[in-house]
């Protein structure tokens, strides 16, 4: 029998790398009352799925989804001179942990800079979103805002931080991708369960101590080349190579048997499998050609600004389709991430917010057409907001202490605002949420408790976790 | 910022405050462990602990705190000067500084206040922070005389953990062949092996005979050489097309000197020694002076302090574990380092600069060269930059060159070298002479070959046709002034005729013609005289015959801006071929007045532009009847005079082959300008002897006037070649230009000649790398400073000082590291303060103290490490002891071996050895990168920088060229794709399958584990291929091929 023509239940659970099958023999000498997961959900689930859209470098909080009227109120005057000087109080900027000492970027900036952008009531329930975003904000009833968004690294290794809930600083671990993946397995046997699309940078890798089985498989929206050595060079019948593939396999398993436990032989494993599968399903998925124009038009692949993004989103949703669990896309080429905006922020966030809204807004009307917005869910987020006062003549620094982010369909309450910053934007001030608050929401969307997920000898802080934001919640 | 000497607090006594408090409040219960210390210890002790003492006050300890600093003691009070200074709203006054650390909350305030109330107290005989000197890096390592076998028997004794046994000798010796040699044992060296362990009962000789066979082979210095290019961020030269940005040119020979270098065992204190200082060791020792292609790497064209940046940085990560490019804007946060350290550094490295010296036998400085580092800025002074700054240097105060304090076990004293005359000028370099001369002779017989075949060419060259000879019969002809319908049939075209002749004006892509209504011979003469005047792109004219039925024969001259020439078309059945045999580029020009003649005989065609021979072809098939026309293609043309004849029988015609000739007067150039050339190359032998003899005798003014003189009669005759050349050539562009120029180089070349004096150019006998892209006039720098700061030389001494406590041990964690799978110290580029003592610290000290006291011996080294009973264990889980494995599941205490994965380049270059196909030469130039998958060549000789990606190797986490203190070693799908669908792995199978020939299929599977994974199937492994190999169809080849994916092939087990 061929390979992948197992029952699945074969791939699901048993080599998912880390801690599969075989490791657990000798592990559960260890410790007798640990059980690795299940790959089934242990809540009730209301998602199957995330596609996580992040926004590299920073978007404005005040330009985006959280209007401060009160910026243009006290335009050019330092925040001192305002009512809102307790802002600066010590003990609410002590949180931030620097990680450039002495970096141009990442410090607090006093002169009060004025909205960039109007903004417009959409929908039934009348949420505020910027003129940048029109799009998005035509899907405001499906939307759940987080406006109290929170985090403690003042630079761009707050991507770090946003995915696994660590400081740069500190060690790295597994990403929340990384989490859900071994949480909950597999729902593909010719497609990776995690995948990346865009540029990252600072962490490049998701499994960590979980293993090299949970990183995301990084892919192009190309066709023809959706990733390295994706067709064999040298012609093979098909038949031919599911037999090889097959034979590997075996060859791969009886060696599993003499070196038990071997967290990089079961991922090893797993890759073949994987690697035999994607090479159809993998350009299948990057093909759009079966797409009705209606559904381009949608996501704006018809127009040269919004056409990368877009495609980018009819794929994701495409991947969905076909089971993968998590598709992570990241916005935003550089370093640091393209919306940095220390200057020219106007410039800057109008251009990018044009390549993104219309895509976003496509795949979640998309999603609902498919019926598929009630058990996907859609994490639009960033690394931190940006200052209130201006850097330079025309740019906002980094900026921790208040954010937004947002989550749609799986579960979440479309048409809500939830938390607020105070006036200037400046601090989460009702219903603060640290980075992990949207890891632990997915995680009980997607029907996990992560604290069963933890490994003996890898203590998780509290912190680690995150708390529910169950205001959001359907 | 220190505490300045405040109004002094209360005069309290300490003792009576104490009582007083206490006996007053009634506070919170704090606890200066939990609450005060880590706080204190968070925010304050980096200025006030051990690493510095602020205002001379320490504040880890509640003993320090009371007896204070300079302002006095800070818990003096029940207003003390810690709360003062950490709630005050003073910004000059407030603690943490700002910019040091964010304020105290007032719940941090709070807690102070409390602990003040209840009497400041502290544990008894509180211990105050370590010193940093005393962190455990900066100590001398000292040996525990015993085996690291011994140490880690301790360790699991201790820990009560239980050692796998060994592993399988097969397992064994493609460990050792991996590590050592970077490929597998074939199936006989195996075999070998095995009946060697038979034979001897002495087994451990049987092992240490394979070790020293292993590190005795040149592929151990390849093996190694990569792994020290990763650490010392080996990368070929880039930029911006042709404009080097990055590195050096032949950097190559770094990397060759490294392959050397490891292979002859040199010390690796000698190897850096070189690497920083080999220019001033020992200038005239070439071989070693390639070691600083080490420095060399770090040139960067724009920025100076980038390039000194990295080279401070990265040289002590590599060889010290140390984080210098901490302090390049502040002091450092957690080891005793200083921000003026950084700029005592920089200071070392200031005067450095990069050239190419010559490379013996090239003169060529594209082709070859030797990439060096030299002292250029002797006297340039170093600023430290305020917080990092470039733009904003402290001029206050010069930075003498120097080391960290912390380290400093003797005076930092550089001596100043004085240099052997060639270091300062390298055309004195024994070879150099002898070099310059040789590619003069070269040039010398280039330029005769080049006269002779001129002269050849132009005795073939064919004298001008005769004209129409007077006895041809001429047919038709007209001079077109007026028209004539009779004769003409105009086909298409606007035609109009005047004084000058008949010209059509229509333009586009389609004949015009005028056809003549009287059929010509079928030998004819013809001679056509025109002038283009215009056309949209094409612009051909000419004269059509044979033409019937659609079918035709054309002749034209197309003045087309692309490449003007003469052309055959043939129009057959509606297609047009355009042969290439019935072609010639020729300088075609509109408002140029040309004549084409033609002569037909049979299939043969001649054709000749004024005069002069220009294409002579056979049509490809019989002629045929048919009618002649004058024919313009897209073509405005002035028609000015036509003639037809038949061809007389004496006409003599030439064949095809006979003319692949160049035009005479072309002919009759070339020889001139090759005999200029020859005259030229001529003279430059006696400049060179002249120039050099100048250069040896320095100060001679004799001497220099002749070179002077030789240089200048050189001059002249270089001149007269580039006067024929643009001579040659009137029309070409700015060709007035070049010859104004010429001439002018001539006549002050000549002057010179009559009146030379005493300024000559040097021989080009090195090639300064630009000082910025501005610079272009650095390749005329020709003399460099004849003595060095020693500098380079003092700072690499006293990083290879056996006092050094970090260097050696650096090492050895490196090359544990690559033995075992992990390393001792975790962080390979980083032994400060945040590295807290190793588990094994007796390990790494024990054979670091050998590895010095061994001459600082890499093989030795291996040798410890790979003939230990830990390097035989096996790396299996298998029937291990529970206990041990819940105890210590990551196996930090070595209880088993820890499998690895093979490098990129172990991937590569292992399966080009299993196939049979690995080319074993050494060293030599970077190859292309693009033939990465095609060449047999090892991995470590293609090209690699910042803008190439190998990606195969990129597949297997290649080295990063910028910084790589330790591979990646992750594993996903692509890896599994690029070893199934890879050309390179399929046809390595192939050639694995040819290789071991017609066996049966049971020998054929033994003998393919053996070969692919170094050992025999297992019983189980035999069943599942048997099973395979029949599922496979009996593909040998994709058996192999599949063997190759099983993860012990990428595995060293």
């Amino acid at each position: 029998m061929n390979f992948m023509h197992q029952p699945t239940p074969f791939l699901r659970r048993d080599i998912l790398g880390g801690l599969g099958s075989i490791a657990v023999a000798s592990m559960l000498k260890a410790e007798e009352a640990w059980q690795p997961p299940s790959g089934l959900p242990v809540l009730p689930q209301k998602a199957k799925r995330v596609i996580w859209l992040f926004m590299r470098g920073g978007v404005s909080h005040m330009e985006s989804f959280d209007p401060k009227p009160m910026l243009t109120k006290y335009v050019g005057k330092s925040i001192e001179e305002t009512p809102y000087k307790s802002v600066l109080s010590p003990d609410k900027l002590k949180n931030v942990r620097v990680v450039v000492v002495n970096d141009a970027n990442g410090k607090q900036r006093n002169v009060i800079y004025p909205l960039q952008v109007g903004y417009k009531r959409y929908g039934q329930c009348g949420i505020e979103i910027s003129d940048w975003f029109p799009h998005i904000g035509s899907c405001a009833d499906q939307i759940a805002f987080i406006r109290s968004m929170w985090t403690t690294d003042n630079n761009h290794g707050a991507q770090v931080q946003f995915a696994s809930g660590r400081h740069m600083l500190e060690p790295r671990v597994p990403t929340i991708g990384a989490w859900v993946t071994y949480g909950l397995g597999s729902m593909s046997d010719n497609l990776p369960s995690f995948v990346n699309m865009g540029p990252r940078y600072f962490d490049v890798r998701d499994g960590h101590y979980l293993g090299p089985a949970y990183d995301a498989i990084n892919l192009k929206v190309d066709p023809k080349n959706p990733l390295t050595f994706a067709s064999p060079e040298i012609t093979v019948g098909k038949a031919e190579q599911a037999a090889q593939f097959d034979f590997i396999h075996k060859l791969n398993a009886l060696n599993a048997e003499q070196y038990p436990g071997d967290k990089t032989l079961a991922a090893r494993m797993k890759s073949y499998r994987l690697a035999y599968n994607m090479q159809t399903a993998v350009p299948e998925t990057m093909n759009l050609d079966a797409e009705s124009a209606e559904t381009k038009a949608l996501y704006g692949l018809d127009d040269k600004v919004t056409e990368p993004f877009a495609r980018q989103l009819i794929v994701a949703r495409r991947l969905a389709e076909r089971g993968v669990r998590f598709i992570q896309l990241q916005h935003g080429d550089g370093a640091a991430g393209a919306w940095d905006s220390h200057s020219g922020l106007k410039k800057n966030h109008s251009m990018l917010a044009q390549q993104v809204d219309k895509p976003i807004a496509g795949l979640l009307k998309d999603l609902k057409q498919r019926g598929m917005l009630d058990d996907t869910l859609v994490v639009f987020a960033t690394e931190f907001g940006r200052t209130p006062g201006s850097q330079g003549s025309d740019g906002r620094d980094h900026h921790p202490f208040g954010f937004s982010v947002w989550m749609a369909g799986g579960g979440t309450k479309g048409g809500t605002i939830h938390g607020s910053t105070d006036e200037l934007g400046f601090h989460a001030v009702e219903h603060p949420h640290y980075v992990t608050d949207v890891h632990a929401t997915m995680m009980q969307l997607l029907g996990l408790d992560p604290h069963q997920l933890e490994i003996p000898g890898r203590k998780r802080l509290e912190r680690d976790f995150g708390q529910v934001i169950s205001q959001v919640l359907a | 910022m220190n505490l300045p000497l405040l109004n002094l607090p209360r005069l309290l006594q300490q003792g009576v405050f104490v009582s007083m408090v206490l006996s007053t409040l009634n506070a919170a219960p704090v606890d200066y462990e939990k609450d005060i210390k880590p706080l204190l210890k968070e925010r304050c002790y980096t200025c006030h602990g051990a690493l510095k003492q602020k205002a001379g006050l320490r504040l880890d300890t509640v003993v320090a705190m009371k007896t204070g600093g300079d302002g006095g003691s800070v818990l003096t009070a029940n207003h003390t000067l810690l709360l003062e200074r950490v709630t005050t709203t003073d910004k000059d006054d407030r603690m943490p500084p700002e910019g040091e650390g964010s304020l105290l909350t007032p719940e941090h305030v709070a807690k102070i206040k409390a602990w003040l109330a209840t009497g400041a107290q502290g544990p008894a005989n509180e211990i105050p922070e370590p010193d940093p000197r005393e962190h455990w890096a900066y100590q001398i390592p000292k040996t525990s005389s015993k085996s690291m076998d011994a140490l880690i028997e301790v360790r699991l004794l201790t820990k009560q953990l239980k050692p796998q046994p060994e592993a399988t000798p097969e397992i064994w010796l493609r460990r050792v062949y991996l590590d050592i040699i970077g490929l597998p044992p074939t199936a006989e060296q195996i075999a070998a092996f095995l009946d060697d362990l038979n034979k001897t009962h002495a087994t451990h000789q049987s092992y240490s005979r394979v070790v020293d066979g292993l590190l005795n082979s040149p592929l151990y210095g390849e093996r190694w050489a990569r792994h020290f290019m990763d650490i010392w961020r080996y990368c070929d030269w880039y930029g911006l097309g042709a404009q080097l940005r990055h590195s050096q040119k032949h950097i190559w020979h770094w990397r060759d000197w490294i392959v050397e270098s490891v292979n002859a065992d040199k010390g690796y204190d000698q190897m850096i020694v070189q690497m920083l200082a080999a220019d001033e060791l020992a200038p005239e020792d070439r071989g070693n002076l390639r070691a600083t292609g080490f420095l060399a790497r770090s040139y960067y064209l724009f920025n100076r302090t980038t390039w000194l940046d990295e080279t401070i940085e990265h040289t002590c990560r590599a060889f010290l574990g140390l984080t210098m490019q901490c302090v390049k804007c502040h002091t450092h946060k957690y080891d005793p380092i200083e921000h003026t350290d950084y700029y005592r550094m920089r200071a070392i490295f200031e005067p450095l600069h990069v050239r190419l010296d010559p490379w013996q036998g090239e003169t060529d400085f594209e082709k070859n060269g030797l990439p060096r580092v030299y002292d250029l800025h002797l006297d340039t002074p170093t600023f430290r930059h305020v917080r990092g700054d470039e733009k904003n240097e402290d001029k206050s105060k010069p930075m003498t060159p120097g080391i960290p304090q912390v380290l400093e076990f003797a005076a930092f004293q550089p001596a100043t070298i004085k240099l052997p005359p060639a270091s300062a000028k390298p055309a004195l370099l024994p070879f150099v002479l002898k070099d310059h001369l040789s590619a003069a002779d070269h040039d010398i017989a280039a330029a005769q070959k080049a006269l002779d075949q001129a002269r050849l060419t132009l005795a073939k060259s064919p004298a001008p046709a005769a004209k129409l000879v007077t006895n041809s019969k001429v047919i038709f002809s007209d001079d077109f002034t007026s028209a004539k319908p009779d004769q003409w049939e105009m086909l298409k075209g606007d035609w109009r005729h005047s004084p000058n002749g008949v010209r059509q004006h229509e333009t586009g892509a389609e004949r015009r013609s005028l056809r003549l209504k009287t059929a010509p011979p079928t030998d004819f003469e013809a001679s056509l005289s025109f002038t283009i005047r215009g056309g949209e792109k094409w612009k051909s004219v000419g004269i059509v015959f044979d033409s019937a039925g659609g079918d035709d024969v054309m002749i034209y001259m197309s003045a087309f801006s692309g490449g003007s020439k003469i052309q055959v078309a043939l129009a057959n059945g509606g297609t047009t071929t355009y042969s290439a045999n019935g072609s010639a580029l020729r300088t075609i020009s509109q408002d140029v007045r040309y004549t084409l003649d033609l002569r037909l005989r049979g299939q043969l065609i001649n054709a000749s532009i004024n005069g002069e021979p220009a294409l002579a072809y056979r049509l490809p098939q019989s002629r045929r009847q048919g009618s002649l026309a004058l024919t313009a293609f897209d073509a405005d043309v002035e028609f000015h005079s036509f003639k037809l004849a038949e061809l007389a029988t004496d006409a003599v015609l030439r064949e095809p082959a006979a003319d692949k000739s160049v035009p005479l007067a072309d002919a009759k150039t070339a020889v001139t300008l090759a005999e200029k050339q020859l005259a030229a190359a001529k003279s430059k032998p006696a400049m060179i002897r002249a120039i050099f003899a100048a250069d040896k005798a320095k100060q001679d003014k004799a001497l220099a006037r002749a070179a002077a003189a030789a240089e200048a009669i050189f001059k002249m005759a270089q001149a007269e070649v580039d006067l024929t050349k643009a001579e040659a050539d009137p029309k070409a562009k700015d060709a007035q230009k070049k010859i104004k120029a010429a001439r002018e180089t001539f006549e002050k070349a000549q002057k010179k000649a009559a009146a030379p004096g005493e300024v000559y150019t040097s021989l080009p006998a090195s090639l300064k790398a630009q000082e910025g892209p501005e610079e272009n006039n650095n390749a005329t720098v020709q003399t460099f400073p004849d003595t060095s700061t020693g500098r380079r030389l003092a700072f690499a001494k006293w990083i290879t000082d056996k006092r050094n406590p970090l260097t050696a041990r650096v090492l050895v964690n490196q090359v544990w590291m690559r033995h075992f799978g992990a390393p001792l110290v975790a962080n390979m580029d980083d032994f400060g303060r945040r590295s807290l003592a190793p588990l094994h610290q007796d390990i790494l000290d024990t054979l670091t103290v050998d590895f010095m006291n061994n001459g600082w011996s890499l093989k030795q080294l291996h040798r410890a490490m790979l003939l230990s009973e830990l390097y035989r264990r096996s790396s299996s889980n298998a029937e291990a002891d529970a206990a041990t494995v819940a105890a210590d599941p990551d196996n930090a205490s070595y209880w088993r071996m820890n499998p690895r994965r093979m490098e990129a380049q172990v991937v590569r270059d292992s399966l080009l050895q299993l196939a049979g196909k690995l080319d074993l030469t050494l060293g030599g130039p970077s190859l292309d990168p693009a033939s990465l998958e095609t060449s047999p060549r090892r991995s470590l000789y293609f090209t690699q920088n910042a803008d190439v990606e190998h990606r195969f190797l990129a597949t297997f986490d290649n080295a990063n060229v910028l910084e790589c203190y330790r591979r990646n070693e992750s594993i996903v799908p692509q890896q599994a794709l690029a070893l199934t669908n890879s050309r390179l792995s399929r046809e390595c199978a192939d050639a694995i399958a040819a290789k071991l020939g017609k066996l049966d299929v049971e020998t054929f599977m033994t003998q393919s584990f053996l070969t692919v994974l170094g050992r025999p199937p297992s019983a189980a492994e035999r069943r599942a291929s048997l099973e395979g190999f029949e599922s496979l169809k009996q593909n040998r080849s994709l058996f192999l091929q599949a063997l190759i994916n099983h993860n012990d092939f990428v595995t060293l087990r």
